[in-house]
């Protein structure tokens, strides 16, 4: 752990679009790498990829004052393709046992309950995925035409200020 | 400002499906539970090298990774016919048990505990761990991630990530376990075994003490009666890989013993219409149908399996705890809801297995990896995943490049006894047509037991999975649904 801030890319890398916040945080690095701009905007920000869920959650974001997630979605309704911006506490979904695990808000609530450090911002960039039950190692077309849409919104906002951003619901379509 | 609020329906829709079915006076006639389906595996996988099958199938499914890592390597071992040596076999031991300590407490303290804990007529948003700890006190939570935490890390030292295990090869391992890991590995291995006496002194005076949760672990609504299938080894004493896989029919008497190679003389596969999972049966009975009973030839896997195949624990401690359940339960027991004691005398075996192994000199050798190779292009290799058999098998060409694969996963096995439960609950919950209140909470109760796997479980980070029951009538109308997220 290295900054105060950490982008975590979540997926399952052999599930089509189910990958794409792992793709993200590869670009990510690869930009940083390239250019001394992007280098600038992720300065002291830490990349990293998630390839689980459940409690595991704790131990990735714990010490860390602001966590940004990127990861596959699918909503209600949702055009695949679709990205959007939010913050963690916006989800509906309620702290309760999935089958055999538990999702972020019941992690987050555990590891407070628990006395560890989380961070006091965890905000969200999820893509509407198309297919996230197909085994494979590219994303779907139409996520993959997003996928430039998202790294750039994303590397925007770090440049205008990603806690002015937060404080609403953001979205653009890919 | 307004505020909006993002409902994922789940990120990858993992849904505990279940159907009802009703005869024409409106009474259960069948049910049947469904997991989401994962496609192209095969496609996926053909052309691949063998070697990479131990890093890939990790990815299949974020609940059994190390299960999967371990059946794919005894699969690799056997195409390239060679045995591990003994610190490589002790080594991918202290993984399976760390996988095993892991995994059970996440079932118990996340989905089962709260159950009987919390009680299963709360409401489900307490129903879960915050509510179990508010209960039983933080400590507990505090210790469940410590425990997890460092079982963790054992699998990571061996296999490099816990989550998706990527280390072995075929033949043993990629490198040793150095000296300077013992005192930690020690460390972790005395505070299972202390915790896993603590779980069971818990689940004592939570549920056995409580006559209420007694009477539903012993009533009929919870028993169903099947043959069962687990591993064993040559004392017929409760195995995870390396021995035999044993049958025994609803009385307790021995129907088969076999090399796990063989499985396909052993188990068949039917289709159904109302559900993509292949049900699996016993070969040699002969499908008789979705019944119980003593002509039944559906099996049933995991801890309560194991539990009734073996004659015992290969650990004292657990042993002990084996035979309290047997005065309690007798043998075989077919009470479902014990599947959760089982799983709890499982982790103390496995926590005090992990201490023994801790403090074997061959643990640190250096002599870890057998390069004789005898290839043979096919290979089956079989564990007992936490939740039941786990069976990989193999085809490569020449080359070693995969050429066909087959997986029998535990939640297959137990498909048709799951629905047969959920039947049997909700037997109390619908007549004629009528449902009562509490039809969810009990059917939860009665598939959790099981713990079955749905694909994508651990990928629901954002949202969460929820569980979805259609009753249909005699011509397969839905005529309600009940959904809980």
């Amino acid at each position: 752990m290295s900054g105060e801030t950490l982008i975590l890319g979540i997926g399952n890398p052999i599930l089509t679009d189910d990958a794409v916040g792992l793709y993200a945080v590869r670009e990510l690095e690869k930009l940083r790498n390239q250019s001394e701009c992007v280098q600038d905007l992720l300065s002291g920000i830490d990349l990293k990829e998630f390839v689980e869920g459940g409690i595991s959650f704790i131990d990735a974001i714990a010490g860390y004052r602001c966590v940004i997630l990127i990861d596959a979605i699918q909503t209600e309704g949702g055009m695949p393709g679709d990205i959007s911006f939010f913050c963690l506490d916006q989800l509906g979904a309620r702290p309760t046992g999935n089958p055999h695990s538990v999702n972020a808000r019941t992690a987050l609530e555990l590891g407070r309950y628990c006395g560890y450090a989380l961070p006091e911002h965890i905000y969200v960039y999820s893509v509407e995925a198309a297919d996230c039950h197909t085994f494979s190692m590219t994303l779907s077309p139409v996520v993959r035409n997003s996928f430039p849409v998202l790294i750039r919104k994303i590397l925007a906002d770090l440049n205008t200020g990603l806690c002015a951003v937060g404080a609403g619901l953001a979205q653009v379509s890919g | 400002m307004e505020r909006i609020t993002i409902n994922p329906v789940t990120r990858l829709e993992g849904h505990g499906k279940i159907d009802i079915f009703l005869d024409d006076r409106g009474d259960v006639k069948d049910a049947f539970f469904q997991v989401t389906e994962l496609r192209g595996f095969e496609r996926f996988c053909v052309g691949r090298p063998a070697e990479e099958m131990p890093r890939i199938v990790p990815n299949i499914c974020g609940v059994c990774p190390t299960p999967h890592n371990l059946a794919s390597l005894g699969a690799l071992d056997a195409i390239y016919g060679v045995v591990p040596p003994p610190t490589a076999a002790l080594v991918r031991r202290l993984q399976y048990d760390a996988n095993c300590i892991e995994d059970h407490y996440i079932h118990f303290f996340f989905l089962a505990g709260p159950d009987f804990v919390v009680g299963p007529e709360a409401h489900p948003a307490e129903r879960n761990i915050l509510g179990l700890i508010s209960k039983a006190g933080v400590d507990v939570g505090k210790k469940v991630i410590e425990v997890r935490k460092r079982t963790r890390e054992i699998i990571q030292m061996i296999a490099g990530k816990p989550a998706h295990p990527e280390g072995g090869l075929p033949g043993g391992l990629s490198r040793p376990i150095p000296e300077c890991e013992r005192p930690r590995i020690i460390e972790t291995a005395d505070l299972c075994v202390d915790f896993a006496q603590y779980a069971l002194q818990l689940f004592k005076h939570m549920v056995l003490a409580n006559d209420a949760y007694l009477d539903s672990m012993l009533s009929n609504t919870y028993n169903l009666q099947t043959c069962y299938m687990g591993m064993v080894d040559d004392d017929y004493r409760q195995a995870y890989y390396g021995g035999m896989l044993r049958v025994v029919d609803p009385n307790g008497k021995e129907l088969a013993l076999f090399d796990p190679c063989a499985y396909a003389e052993h188990i068949a596969e039917r289709v159904e219409p109302w559900t993509y999972i292949k049900l699996t049966y016993l070969r040699k009975l002969g499908w008789r149908g979705m019944t119980e009973g003593d002509t039944t030839s559906l099996y049933r896997v995991g801890p309560l399996a194991r539990y009734n195949v073996a004659g015992g624990m290969s650990t004292p401690l657990a042993q002990k705890e084996h035979e309290q359940m047997t005065a309690v339960l007798g043998k075989p027991a077919h009470n479902t809801l014990a599947y959760h004691w089982a799983r709890l005398v499982e982790a103390l075996q496995a926590a005090e297995d992990m201490q023994r192994i801790s403090r074997d000199p061959l643990l640190t050798g250096t002599d870890i990896r057998n390069m004789n190779y005898a290839f043979t292009g096919r290979g089956v290799g079989c564990v007992e995943a936490p939740r039941g058999v786990l069976i990989h098998d193999y085809e490569t060409d020449a080359q070693g490049l995969m050429r066909k694969l087959n997986l029998v996963v535990a939640t297959q096995h137990n498909a048709a006894p799951i629905g047969l439960s959920v039947k049997k609950a909700a037997q109390d919950f619908i007549r004629g047509g009528e449902v009562r209140e509490g039809l969810l909470n009990m059917t939860e109760m009665a598939f959790r037991a099981y713990d079955p796997c749905l694909g994508c479980a651990t990928h629901t980070l954002l949202g969460e999975t929820p569980m979805k029951i259609s009753i249909r009538d005699h011509r397969g109308t839905v005529v309600k649904t009940l959904e809980r997220s």
